[in-house]
């Protein structure tokens, strides 16, 4: 019978945004428990990696189960790993923010244990090639990625059960391969089972590494606490009576086997991973405008940051934390989905841009900053109109449309335009879902046939619009005062008709606490335009992160609904209201156009199957009308933070 | 000597292009160095129209149709029309009775060559002009070269633009009455049309290059161009005989003062010196008047499907019947001319309009240009780029020569960002009216305008890489703002607000060390196209054909 080392790297791991009563439960479930079952086995030997943000809440809010869990650091219990700051998806960032990332962990961790790991904990083990001389310059000495890597590379599968040396740049880095096998078994089989599935890939030398590296949250709170701690005793008391499976940390490993040889390796990350990003993680920042948004938005800001070098390290640190990666993709959780995690990385960003224009003394004797640059990277240019008090995005291109509103009053930092786009997934196929054929983001106008209802719109009823306005690229021109006039000369289509084309222009002012934008749409067809033109907004009031019953509500003529409620009938002015935020404000000039409201809510594969999420509120000014050629319908809506304009 | 020059187009007949401009232009020089020079054009519907101003001197039959020839004396340069049947249908490039009028106008030359050989008339030399005139060249040599040991005629083949166009055998043999085993001479000695036509696989212009003496085009820099595409076995036959522009300040200010009989335009307009001096009221003028205030039959299109659809727009700023409103403020000018083709680079233009709108807000472009056969979707672009743009771009698609000098007077800079240009009359025009020219780095224009980051303040202009579009927008802006300067007092507070906006800083250093740069670069300009000129040009025509 064969012998093998056997590492048990458990990694805990909460995003930035993470809402803090979810955070509570998790500890209470899962965390605690697992401490105490680290105590019970003292004699035994774990491997740990407590993630940047998560270790900045537990310090806050359970500093004791930090004291305790160092002291069996201190004992030999466990070994740390350590990791990125902001549990950051290293290849994603710029070069120095990498290094950063891992250099800043390192700070806190000595700043809290008094010791530095040698090891480290890839977030999402998302490894690209490029990644040893960042990590060996930060003094790492190794770092666990997956076996389908070394498939990937065109390796054996065995070479995955020795630890290998590889190299960029003359710096070098030792890798641990995590066993896919094994974390299909491990907690979900039997004891026997996973002790069977480990030795199966021994040897008689008794030289062989095998690691399981996966969630904490596996034990207490993806399945009941209880099971969990059944299952972790029987299978630790047995573990701790064999000899064939050696519990080991991977210092230790290295020290008595060392590395097998030298290796290269690919991109890769683990196989679910490699297949919900069709196998490479930056593919996510394509397929979710969101996330592209939410990571050149951290460009544009890190290069404000750039300017003000005399800024604080505070700043850095929230930029960094803007960098956690849970907000950018999708998976197995909410990720992306998840507005409250979204909204946490743009109030870094907005925070530490507000910081860095401070220092820098941006705006000097201006009040408003145009900037006409391709800011998502996709070869075309956008508006970024940027004001000491809030920021506009503009997206010439489709649609003409507001694609970031940002408020950047001190301790109210949000951007309200932080809604999201359903798109199609895997487990939505075959479900009826129609996934939304433009982004779900401002001022974009339709042309809807006259039959089309609240739902028709929010559930994406195909060929309702009629027009070609939602998407065209618009003209853009700033005028001597100060406004950004967009244009587009589109179409009104009806089957058996001739097209009327039609000229829309958008006035965009400025004012103190929000925008004022006055539409204008003409008809130059020969013939009557019988249509609903809708002008859509979506807005994301502010979650209350930290207290569950702060609820949101919105006022629409003097009735107030819950966000969950849709609302239709003729109205003026609608006012998102939250707890944590000043009010959001649209008024529309037409004393006779409808409102409508709904919320827009994505189906998101949770741990807990398909659910309703929330992804902001839906607004549509709905104007119903018969344009005859040459009739303009003109409109005036301000849409604003606050108690008024000004 | 006897020169016919062969074109398809004259400004003394129909005009569509730069090409009508210079068969005349040269002819006229020609004749006045002693030679008798005459320009045989199709008529294109004009010897229905002017009959009485002209001379029937020969009448035949063909299976095509009937054959007129006309000689017409009155613009002072002879010009011989072919004319009757297809030949005057009025649109000059009709794909619809191109083939047609090609065919026709090869047999009725031929027909009228027979007719004078009895006379024992020939022409000495035979120089014609871009493709279309290929299977002429090709007709008159299967009468005119016979016996093929005593050659009368020498043939030029002149390319002013190359292009694709690909014959059949049967376009430039039996469809023009001429058999494929007919022998002829050419570059390889004495073979048949069909052995010529097969070693040019049918080009145009190869077959043209193959079958002349000597080909030519219109700038050095061109040359290039011209052998990549007709052949390096042509490489020792080919030559240039330079454009030249016909403009001079002067006569352009009479012309334009015609038009224009506002009292204080009328005033500027009394001498050279008050024009430059006072360009941006002419300016003012054109934007806030002029351009909305065309003649009533301006803008002339002479398509007439094309015509049909322009006139219907009547989206602000265009107003119907092709014509539109003026600009409602003042703003430095560049001014933009020229066919509505993409080879001229009006889609540069459309893509490059919002950049240039972000870098100068109050920038007005003026856009000039003739549609023609299958620019429609450059019409549509155009159409639009003036609508969604109002605040700044006008375009007017057709003629329009009640402002059309007054444009190139006013204008701070022309345009001219041409993918490839073989000479650029267009730039030659602008700078002999004192306005400097950004255009692209190729053919003619990189010859014709001197850039002023080379050359200083004997700079014409500013030239980029073609198709550079944030190259071109740049330069644009330096240029415009450069220009703008004129307007105001050396280092007053204006001047200086506007120097700071230019991006070059080698532009800016100019300015620093010579404030008075704008202005002389408007002289250098008026200078430039003396070294081009229809003198030296037939001078240089006259070697070759020697």
């Amino acid at each position: 019978m064969g012998k093998i080392n056997f590492i048990f790297a458990i990694h805990f791991h909460q995003p930035v945004g993470q809402l803090k009563w979810i955070n509570d439960r998790i500890y209470e479930r899962s965390y605690k428990l697992l401490l105490e079952i680290f105590e019970k086995y003292a004699d035994l030997k774990f491997t740990v990696h407590i993630s940047g943000p998560l270790l900045l809440f537990l310090n806050e809010y359970y500093p004791e189960w930090i004291n305790r869990i160092a002291k069996l650091g201190d004992l030999g219990t466990i070994e740390f790993l350590a990791g990125s700051m902001g549990e950051a998806i290293l290849p994603i960032l710029p070069s120095e923010d990498r290094y950063y990332q891992v250099k800043e962990y390192m700070r806190y961790f000595e700043k809290l244990f008094g010791y530095k790991p040698k090891g480290m904990w890839l977030p999402e083990r998302v490894y690209e090639p490029s990644l040893p001389e960042v990590l060996s310059k930060n003094m790492i000495e190794y770092v666990f990625i997956d076996d389908s890597t070394l498939q990937r590379g065109g390796h054996s599968s065995d070479k995955a059960y020795y630890s290998w040396l590889t190299e960029e740049s003359g710096q070098t880095l030792k890798l641990f391969f995590i066993d896919t096998g094994l974390r299909y078994v491990l907690p979900w089989s039997s004891s026997e089972e996973v002790f069977n599935y480990i030795l199966s890939k021994s040897s008689e030398e008794g030289d062989r590494v095998i690691v399981w590296g996966s969630d904490a949250e596996k034990f207490g709170e993806w399945k009941d606490p209880d099971w969990a701690w059944n299952w972790l005793n029987d299978f630790l008391l047995k573990l701790r009576e064999r000899n064939d499976i050696l519990l080991v940390h991977p210092r230790d490993y290295l020290k008595e086997h060392g590395v097998k040889g030298l290796i290269y390796l690919p991109s890769g990350s683990y196989d679910k991973m490699l297949e919900w990003s069709h196998g490479f993680f930056r593919n996510f920042l394509i397929k979710y405008a969101e996330s592209n948004n939410m990571h050149k938005k951290m460009l544009w800001v890190r290069k404000k940051l750039k300017q003000a070098p005399e800024v604080a390290d505070i700043a850095w640190r929230e930029y960094h934390l803007g960098q956690c990666n849970d907000a950018y993709w999708h998976g197995l959780f909410g990720g992306i989905y998840l507005i409250h995690l979204r909204q946490a990385i743009y109030e870094k960003f907005i925070k530490v841009e507000k910081l860095a224009e401070e220092t820098i003394d941006y705006y000097r004797d201006k009040n408003l900053v145009f900037n006409y640059i391709d800011f998502d990277y996709d070869g075309k240019r956008e508006v970024l109109v940027e004001t000491p008090r809030y920021n506009i995005y503009i997206k010439p291109d489709d649609g003409g449309t507001i694609f970031e509103y940002d408020y950047k009053e001190k301790g109210k930092e949000h951007n309200i335009q932080n809604t999201m786009t359903r798109y199609m997934e895997p487990y939505l196929e075959n479900t009826g879902f129609i996934p939304d054929w433009y982004r779900r983001v401002s001022s974009r106008i339709h042309l809807w046939s006259p039959d089309t209802g609240l739902n028709d719109w929010i559930n994406n009823t195909p060929f309702k619009d009629q027009s070609d306005l939602a998407l065209r690229k618009y003209s853009v021109i700033i005028t001597r005062d100060h406004k950004i006039v967009l244009r587009t000369l589109g179409g009104h289509y009806v089957y058996g008709l001739k097209p009327a084309k039609i000229l829309v222009e958008k006035t965009i002012e400025f004012k103190n606490n929000g925008i004022i934008t006055n539409y204008k749409l003409v008809n130059y067809g020969e013939r009557l335009v019988d249509t609903l033109i809708g002008i859509e907004y979506h807005v994301s009031p502010k979650i209350d992160l930290i207290n569950k019953d702060s609820h949101i509500i919105y006022k629409v003529e003097s009735e107030e609904k819950n966000v969950e409620e849709q609302w239709k009938g003729i109205g003026r002015k609608i006012i998102v209201k939250s707890k944590v935020f000043p009010d959001i404000v649209f008024e529309s000039s037409d004393r006779e156009n409808e409102i409508w409201v709904s919320p827009l809510n994505s189906l998101a594969r949770t741990e807990k199957g398909l659910m309703k999420v929330f992804q902001g509120i839906a607004i549509m000014f709905v104007k119903k009308t018969v344009l005859k050629p040459k009739d303009e319908y003109s409109v005036r809506i301000n849409w604003f933070i606050g108690e008024n304009l000004n | 000597m006897r020169i016919w020059i062969l074109s398809f187009e004259s400004k003394y007949t129909k005009k569509v292009g730069g090409l009508a401009e210079v068969p005349p232009s040269l002819a006229y020089e020609l004749s006045k160095l002693g030679h008798e020079a005459y320009v045989i054009v199709p008529s294109h519907g004009f010897a229905t129209e002017k009959k009485d101003e002209l001379r029937l001197v020969f009448e035949n039959k063909t299976v095509y149709g009937d054959i007129e020839v006309y000689i017409y004396d009155k613009p002072g340069i002879p010009h011989i029309i072919i004319g009757g049947g297809v030949l005057e249908d009025p649109e000059v490039y009709s794909p619809r009775t191109m083939y047609d009028k090609i065919r026709l106008f090869s047999m009725g030359l031929r027909l009228y060559v027979e007719h004078l050989l009895e006379k024992n008339i020939f022409p000495n030399i035979v120089h014609g002009n871009d493709w279309h005139s290929v299977p002429i060249i090709i007709s008159l040599k299967s009468v005119l070269d016979i016996p093929l040991d005593k050659k009368k005629t020498k043939y030029i083949y002149q390319i002013h633009l190359l292009s694709e166009h690909k014959f059949s055998l049967e376009d430039i043999s039996s469809n023009i009455g001429v058999d494929q085993e007919t022998v002829v001479t050419g570059t390889y000695g004495a073979r048949t049309i069909r052995e010529y036509y097969e070693l040019s696989s049918g080009y145009a212009d190869r077959l043209g290059g193959l079958l002349s003496d000597t080909i030519v085009t219109v700038s050095k820099n061109y040359i290039r161009e011209v052998i990549r595409r007709i052949g390096l076995d042509l490489e020792n036959r080919i030559d240039y005989i330079p454009n030249a522009s016909p403009w001079k300040l002067n006569d352009v200010i009479r012309e334009v003062a015609i038009y224009h009989r506002d009292n204080i335009i009328q005033n500027i307009l009394s001498n050279e010196k008050m024009v430059l001096e006072n360009k941006h009221v002419l300016r003012d003028y054109l934007l806030r008047k002029a351009v909305g205030n065309l003649q009533k039959d301006e803008p002339i299109i002479q398509l007439s499907s094309i015509r049909e659809h322009i006139y219907k727009i009547d989206i602000p700023p265009f107003i119907g019947r092709g014509k539109v409103e003026a600009f409602k403020d003042y703003g430095p000018l560049v001014l933009m001319t020229g066919r509505l083709t993409k080879q001229k680079g009006f889609h540069l233009l459309y893509r490059a309009i919002d950049q240039l709108v972000q870098l100068l807000p109050e920038i007005k472009i003026l856009v000039l240009t003739l549609p023609v056969w299958g620019s429609e979707q450059l019409i549509n672009d155009m159409v639009e780029l003036a609508i969604l743009y109002r605040e700044n771009v006008r375009v007017i698609l057709g003629i329009a020569k009640s402002i059309y000098k007054l444009a190139y007077l006013a204008s701070n800079a022309l345009l001219a960002p041409s993918l490839y240009e073989p000479f650029g009359l267009m730039a030659l025009e602008a700078m002999a009216v004192g306005t400097p020219v950004v255009g692209s780095r190729t053919g003619g224009l990189a010859e014709t305008i001197l850039d002023i980051l080379e050359h200083g303040v004997l700079g014409t202009g500013l030239l980029f890489e073609p198709g550079n579009i944030e190259e071109m927008v740049n330069k644009i802006v330096d240029l415009v703002l450069l220009i703008e300067l004129a307007r105001y007092r050396e280092w007053s507070k204006e001047w200086l607000n506007i120097l700071y906006r230019i991006n070059n800083e080698r532009i800016i250093e100019l300015i620093l060390s010579n404030p008075k740069a704008p202005k002389l670069i408007m002289d250098s300009c008026i200078r430039r196209p003396l070294d081009y000129n229809w003198r030296n040009s037939a001078l240089k025509a006259l070697k070759i054909y020697a």
